[in-house]
């Protein structure tokens, strides 16, 4: 065989994150539907190990299908459509969602038809998720909650209710169960802000619909900005992008946010930096987050910050000097140009020897690896300089 | 405390008298619930036993991630790597090449390099017509000092042929060489996770008889490893270790001995007959039986009339232990199980026509997504297994799987003390039991 080309997708040290697949069980797995993943196994297993610290306490209903190399092969779409038939009948959940891994994406399984035969025979409401298992997490979680605000938001709002926000983004994988949600909750209440709805972590399905008479949309990370994209084209709730990371960040988002209730105008708040390629800081993670954290490494520590987003989010979370970057060797190389690099532990093996850096363990990187060093920085004072390591 | 997030269903309504079930499948195949225990070794773990090795996987994201983390979790991401497959890659003709240039890479970028790579492929190469053969090829021509281990991690082919675990036993020992000269004094133990507790008379029994006893588990660096392909003779006993010894033995032309893990005292006792007769020795195992027999008895009388649920992952044989335990007025009053492997037909059998009406459990079905309990529930049962203390709520738990290491009469005894043990003590069983690869490092 000749050598062809390079190929740069691989790792040699480092973790990836977690897959389209789990982000939509992530989205949508307070709500009371059932998920299905067409999957023969493991990813159901991974899921649940590495990508879901609710798993153990919490009784969701999140499944595989166990197709089988004889079913993929013989296109019977029957069994799987049996199997799921059964089981709701049998669990009543709310809603179903499916969505596909490799294979059945492979041979082409029609999983919208098999959604269709599948909710004219229990009368239960179900959409198929179009998922690969070859995408990022926020990509799969984005989709299962527009799918489910296209299926069960009322067409209008009842009645805006002032100084109201929902919170779009939500899920263990960004913000683990160590009381970071809970914490923006609480920042918002202190407030003054009526918090409707949280996608998707400690709400209802029937406590998200009220989200249409909410004043504004709080993005807390990129897989919750189509959501909002969607909401503010259908029910013209206009959004901002950010989190209450430290205090001074935190008081600009409060700004920022009585600003857009008033001007209608969506603000990617967390990318109105100033960024430069030759920046001190290097942060890598989701954008959202990571955006908000340079804001508040910038002011309170003075430092300044560009961001490495691996998950090609939406470039508008981005700003010039930022970079959309994803391969092991190409973050080496942006790692190796920085000063201080504010990183998951996962990326610490190809942080240079001699550079500083501040560990903020991410779940959908590393799982539950580092639960025990996880950080709740939400509307802290930070001191930043003891979380400073050197390598 | 569990939150229910969903409707609630009572996961007993779908547990079975034994009378009633079926074999082999005892459950119609249903969508899978995941159970969150994780003590069962996966392909990355049994792969990390070749010493010095490392894995390289090529796979969708999907499927990679939990692999890594298996790793990450068991300190060993210094031995693992991975090639993404995106869905582009499926269409346009670069699954071969995509694998030699990203495996290629990665160990070019080693200084050092393993003295085995472990190329684990998946089922989309599979699916897709990939030409596997020529990736192994090729990276052979490029790094010839590597042993390249063909791996496959393709559960889409769980019911076609070996299954994943199976095969991945088999390719254990596919370096090991067939140019070796046999030594006659010397014997592999095959396909096991861990090495065979030095106590049972099987390994007493070998050494006493002047053999030297091999086993992957226990070899430290990869010319000992190498030195296995020596032995004149390759025991197995794990059900899932057969096929990979009995492939391995017509490979490197040695002598094959499946020698069952079982609770049976007979049935240990015929294996000690056939090792006699093919090693041509003499099997003294009459003190490991009498000190199995009264341990049996003394953990009757500690454990009583006590509730004991079993299931699968503490030993694959976990029909044969009812049994055992059963015959000998233990309060079996649960089996967690979806399958009986053939080995298991007869205790099935037994289990049918004497105790009719002992409850038979999946631990699949969607329905015992509602079966996990909150731990310290249900402390009246002593869980064996996992997932026995997951869906009883027990905290009394033998923490065990695949048997444990072990074996014969002496497996009898360590069984029995383990559950004197746990009928005594409280596990933290929320914790033990989320512990991926019991036995592993782990970083949690």
């Amino acid at each position: 065989m000749r050598k062809l080309f390079m190929n740069n997708n691989y790792a040699k040290i480092i973790s990836c994150y977690a897959a389209d697949t789990a982000g939509v069980c992530s989205a949508l797995f307070e709500l009371g539907g059932m998920t299905i993943v067409h999957d023969a196994s493991g990813c159901n297993s991974t899921y649940a190990t590495h990508d879901e610290p609710r798993w153990f306490n919490a009784e969701s209903m999140v499944y595989i299908s166990a197709l089988t190399e004889l079913d993929m092969v013989c296109g019977n779409d029957d069994k799987f459509i049996d199997d799921v038939v059964r089981s709701a009948v049998t669990l009543q959940p709310e809603f179903i969602a499916l969505c596909n891994s490799p294979i059945p994406l492979m041979v082409g399984t029609d999983m919208r038809a098999v959604a269709c035969s599948i909710e004219a025979q229990t009368n239960i409401p179900c959409f198929a998720v179009p998922t690969s298992g070859m995408e990022h997490y926020h990509v799969g979680a984005a989709k299962a909650w527009e799918l489910l605000a296209e299926r069960f938001l009322p067409e209008k709002a009842e009645k805006i209710i002032p100084q109201s926000v929902n919170i779009l983004g939500a899920t263990p994988l960004d913000f683990s169960i160590n009381g970071n949600v809970e914490s923006i909750v609480e920042f918002l209440k202190k407030s003054d802000y009526k918090v409707l709805a949280s996608w998707a972590m400690n709400n209802t399905l029937e406590e998200l619909s009220n989200s249409v008479n909410a004043e504004v949309n709080l993005v807390i990370a990129n897989s919750g900005l189509p959501l909002a994209q969607y909401m503010y084209k259908k029910y013209n709730i206009p959004f901002v992008c950010g989190v209450p990371v430290g205090k001074s960040a935190a008081n600009d988002l409060l700004e920022e946010l009585a600003h857009v209730r008033q001007s209608k105008v969506n603000s990617y708040w967390s990318a109105c930096r100033e960024s430069c390629e030759n920046a001190q800081c290097v942060i890598i993670g989701e954008s959202v987050y990571s955006g908000t954290l340079a804001k508040a490494l910038e002011s309170e520590l003075g430092v300044s910050c560009r961001i490495i987003d691996p998950l090609a989010g939406d470039k508008k979370l981005l700003t010039c000097g930022d970079k959309a970057v994803g391969q092991e060797k190409l973050i080496a190389g942006e790692f190796a140009q920085a000063d201080l690099i504010v990183c998951d532990n996962m990326y610490l093996p190809i942080v240079p020897p001699g550079k500083k850096y501040i560990a903020l363990p991410h779940e959908a990187f590393s799982g539950r690896c580092y639960h025990k060093a996880r950080l709740n920085l939400i509307d802290k004072y930070i001191d930043w300089k003891s979380l400073i390591c050197r390598k | 405390m569990l939150k229910s997030v969903g409707k609630k269903v009572d996961a007993e309504f779908f547990a079975l008298p034994v009378k009633a079930a079926k074999f082999p499948q005892l459950f119609a195949s249903e969508l899978e619930f995941n159970a969150p225990t994780r003590g069962m070794w996966n392909i990355v773990h049994t792969g990390m036993l070749i010493p010095r090795s490392h894995q390289i996987f090529v796979c969708a994201q999907g499927c990679l991630r939990g692999v890594i983390l298996t790793a990450a979790e068991m300190n060993a991401m210094d031995r693992m790597s991975f090639v993404t497959v995106k869905e582009g890659d499926l269409f346009d003709g670069t699954l071969e090449s995509n694998a030699v240039e990203g495996i290629s890479a990665i160990l070019e970028e080693m200084s050092v390099k393993p003295q085995a790579v472990l190329v684990f492929l998946s089922c989309i190469q599979l699916f897709a017509g990939c030409d596997t053969q020529a990736i192994y090829d090729e990276l052979q021509k490029r790094f010839p000092a590597i042993d390249f281990v063909e791996c496959l991690m393709h559960p889409t082919m769980r019911k076609s042929g070996l299954t994943p675990d199976a095969f991945m036993r088999k390719q254990l020992y596919a370096p090991l060489r067939e140019n070796a000269v046999a030594d006659n004094k010397s014997i592999n133990i095959i396909g096991n996770d861990r090495v065979t507790a030095e106590t049972s008379e099987l390994i007493i029994m070998l050494k006493n008889n002047g053999f030297k006893v091999k086993d992957i588990a226990a070899c430290q660096n990869y010319d000992e490893y190498l030195s296995m392909s020596e032995s004149f003779c390759n025991i197995s006993y794990y059900p899932t270790a057969k096929a990979g010894n009995e492939f391995l033995c017509q490979r490197l032309r040695r002598k094959f001995l499946h020698l069952p893990l079982s609770y049976s005292f007979e049935e240990i006792a015929e294996n000690y007959r056939i090792l006699s007769e093919e090693l041509n020795i003499k099997s003294d195992f009459s003190q490991a039986e009498s000190e199995a027999r009264r341990t049996l008895a003394e953990a009757r009388k500690v454990i009583g009339s006590m509730p004991i649920a079993i299931d699968y992952t503490a030993t694959l044989r976990n029909l044969s232990l009812a049994r055992l335990l059963l015959e000998h007025d233990f309060n079996v009053k649960r089996i967690y199980s979806d399958v009986v492997i053939p080995e298991e037909k007869a205790d099935f059998e037994w289990l049918q026509s004497h105790y009719p009406e002992l409850l038979i459990s999946p631990t699949l079905h969607p329905a015992m997504r509602f079966a996990v309990k909150t731990p310290g529930s249900g402390d009246e049962y002593l869980a064996i297994g996992q997932k026995a203390a997951c869906f009883t709520g027990s905290r009394h738990l033998v923490n065990i799987v695949s048997g444990g290491g072990w074996y014969g009469f002496d497996g009898i005894t360590q069984m029995c003390k383990a559950m004197v043990n746990a009928k005594n003590t409280l596990s933290d069983t929320e914790k033990v039991i989320q512990l991926k690869g019991w036995g592993c490092e782990s970083c949690l």
